[in-house]
């Protein structure tokens, strides 16, 4: 009498609720099979912390709408002085060391992460101006897991590299690390090339040909003579012309050249043919970004205990990488069903 | 006049303790003091208190909030009286119907300026606390942004005494909207010199607010010199308008047939 009551006891109450709640799970494992499926945008969680997850609810106009003014709002920012609290800190019409615009980039990154410029400013601003060298570059690898196909990518690899590489033109007690410059420089000629960066018109002074010059600078620096030159080729700089840097390297390479300059046809070849002998197989994913910081972060450390530059081999770093991968390769593989790895690059 | 002036006050200080009895406006403000001190929550990496920015969000936050109030609470003013029919009751004990909307004016605006009051000075004390500089000029900013709430209240109170809510609605953002634009407007008829076009905007720009006059946003964030006289014209204008729309709503509501 006073036994377990079955379903059919409670006037149906759990069956009906049992057969929403199984829609439910049905509509859930739908939408986050799709998410999966389709997992360029859904799965782009780098360090997604609640408020970040609980703003993508808003439509994508809508963000970048409020991303836009924050951006426009920066600008504005940046171009009067600062307030009553900070007089005297940084000058109107600069960004260094301008502290009043970091919490409007920031929340303009918030809304949309994919706004690459705000990446590039901030960045440069923490690292260089501000003591926040480590949350710079942790910025700048964000934006570069967030535009991993934009055309603009290379410019946020050669930013890291920058920093890395004259940090201590802007920092006392830093010291540039240019081996951990030089894996970002190869890793942006080879965005360049990947996302067709070529195709897109930028004012910015981050063209192949200027990152090739600093590459074959510090090439130069590490003693890797042939590389260097092969870069300044690819760059399409020679003694001829007026440029301190390259008639400094041409005269440590003792090395001539003819003043025909590659054209723009043509260029695209050079950077394709150069990032091929200088790297391993390109594969285009964010694993690979990935690889890149893990492999900078691992060398930079690895050359702070030792105080050498050339302490770590480029054979041992590839190797690492390449091991890194795999085992990221199996981990998604295995975790995720129905996961295509060449599906992402489609 | 001064029976007239007698009833005026009165349905301005009903309405303003009817406003305090909304509890879902008190809830509302309420959690826009929390919303205010999270801009604390901004110093992503430690640099500092940034004030420039905690005042940018703290103005924006309050005139959105004076936005909601001026909606939210004009409707509720004349045309529930008129459902209700607890406007016969009013009217029977004053000479002019233009006194009660006026009154009804009055208890908003001042709802709207007790609500501000405490936003700013929050807003105020907030910044105090952790910069350690009393920013003055917030006061103006927000006596600007009450004036030009007073604007869009007047303009609103006008519209609901002969059209529905709906239509208020509709009609009082897109007056807002237009307000902020006629620069832009004006730019686009120069470029094509368009003399229909111009003479249109500046007949539409003559009757309807101009709130760009109001934006001083970039004054009050950047610290900039803001001239006691403008702030003075500003104060004119803003009272010219309410009068005027005043007027003609208690015109439209005296020939209406309640």
């Amino acid at each position: 009498m006073y036994g377990a009551p079955s379903i059919r006891h409670l006037g149906g109450f759990p069956r009906r609720w049992l057969v929403i709640l199984f829609l439910l799970v049905i509509a859930w494992t739908a939408l986050w099979s799709l998410k999966a499926r389709h997992g360029g945008s859904s799965f782009d969680a780098y360090d997604n912390t609640l408020p970040e997850l609980a703003v993508r609810i808003l439509p994508r106009q809508v963000r970048d709408l409020v991303a836009g003014y924050l951006w426009l709002t920066a600008d504005e920012y940046i171009h009067f002085g600062p307030s009553r609290a900070n007089t005297g800190r940084f000058l109107a019409g600069a960004y260094a060391g301008n502290t009043e615009i970091i919490p409007v980039l920031e929340m303009a990154l918030f809304f949309d992460p994919t706004r690459i410029d705000a990446y590039a400013i901030l960045g440069r601003n923490l690292t260089l101006f501000l003591p926040r060298f480590q949350d710079g570059i942790r910025l700048l690898q964000r934006g570069v897991f967030y535009n991993r196909d934009d055309p603009q990518l290379h410019e946020l690899f050669t930013e890291i590299a920058f920093n890395f590489g004259f940090i201590e033109d802007y920092r006392t007690g830093m010291r540039n690390n240019r081996a951990v410059g030089l894996k970002y420089l190869e890793a942006a000629i080879r965005a360049f090339k990947r996302t067709n960066g070529g195709l897109v018109k930028t004012l910015s002074i981050w063209r192949p040909e200027n990152i090739q010059a600093i590459q074959a600078r510090w090439l130069l620096e590490a003693g890797k003579k042939d590389q260097a030159l092969e870069a300044l080729k690819a760059a399409g700089l020679d003694q001829d012309l007026n440029i301190p840097l390259s008639q400094d390297v041409f005269r440590s390479l003792g090395a001539s050249m003819t003043s025909q300059r590659p054209t723009p046809s043509t260029y695209t070849a050079s950077v394709a043919k150069t990032s091929s002998s200088t790297s391993s197989s390109e594969t285009g994913h964010s694993e690979k970004a990935e690889s890149v910081h893990d492999d900078a972060e691992h060398q930079h450390e690895h050359q702070h205990k030792h105080s050498g530059h050339d302490s770590t081999s480029s054979s041992g770093a590839l190797f690492h990488s390449f091991g890194l991968m795999v085992i990221a390769g199996i981990l998604l593989f295995t975790s995720v069903p129905g996961f295509k790895p060449s599906a992402k690059n489609q | 006049m001064l029976r007239s002036l007698s009833v005026l006050i009165w349905i301005g200080w009903y309405g303003f303790l009817e406003t305090l009895r909304n509890r879902l406006l008190l809830g509302v403000s309420l959690l826009i003091l929390p919303i205010l001190g999270a801009s604390l929550l901004l110093n992503t990496y430690d640099l500092g208190f940034q004030a420039k920015i905690v005042k940018d969000i703290g103005l924006n936050i309050i005139s959105i909030f004076g936005l909601f109030i001026v909606l939210i609470l004009s409707l509720d003013q004349i045309i529930p009286d008129m459902e209700r029919r607890s406007i016969y009751f009013v009217l029977a004990r004053m000479s002019r119907r233009g006194i009660y909307l006026a009154g009804r004016f009055l208890g908003v605006a001042a709802s709207l300026a007790f609500y501000q009051t405490i936003m700013g000075g929050f807003l105020v004390l907030l910044l105090y606390s952790q910069a350690g500089i009393w920013y003055d000029e917030l006061a103006i900013g927000i006596f600007v942004l009450f004036l030009k709430q007073c604007v869009l209240l007047s303009v609103i109170l006008t519209l609901a005494t002969f059209t529905s809510k709906i239509v208020i609605m509709s009609l009082g953002i897109l007056i807002y909207g237009l307000g902020h634009t006629y620069d832009l407007f004006r730019m686009l008829a120069d470029k094509q010199s368009n003399t229909i076009f111009s003479w249109l905007i500046e007949c539409v720009a003559f009757f309807l607010p101009d709130f760009s006059l109001y934006e001083i946003r970039i004054n009050i964030v950047h610290e900039l010199p803001f001239q006691t006289s403008s702030l003075l014209v500003l104060t004119v204008y803003t009272c010219a308008l309410c009068m005027f729309y005043l007027a003609l709503g208690g015109n439209i509501l005296s020939r209406r047939d309640l």
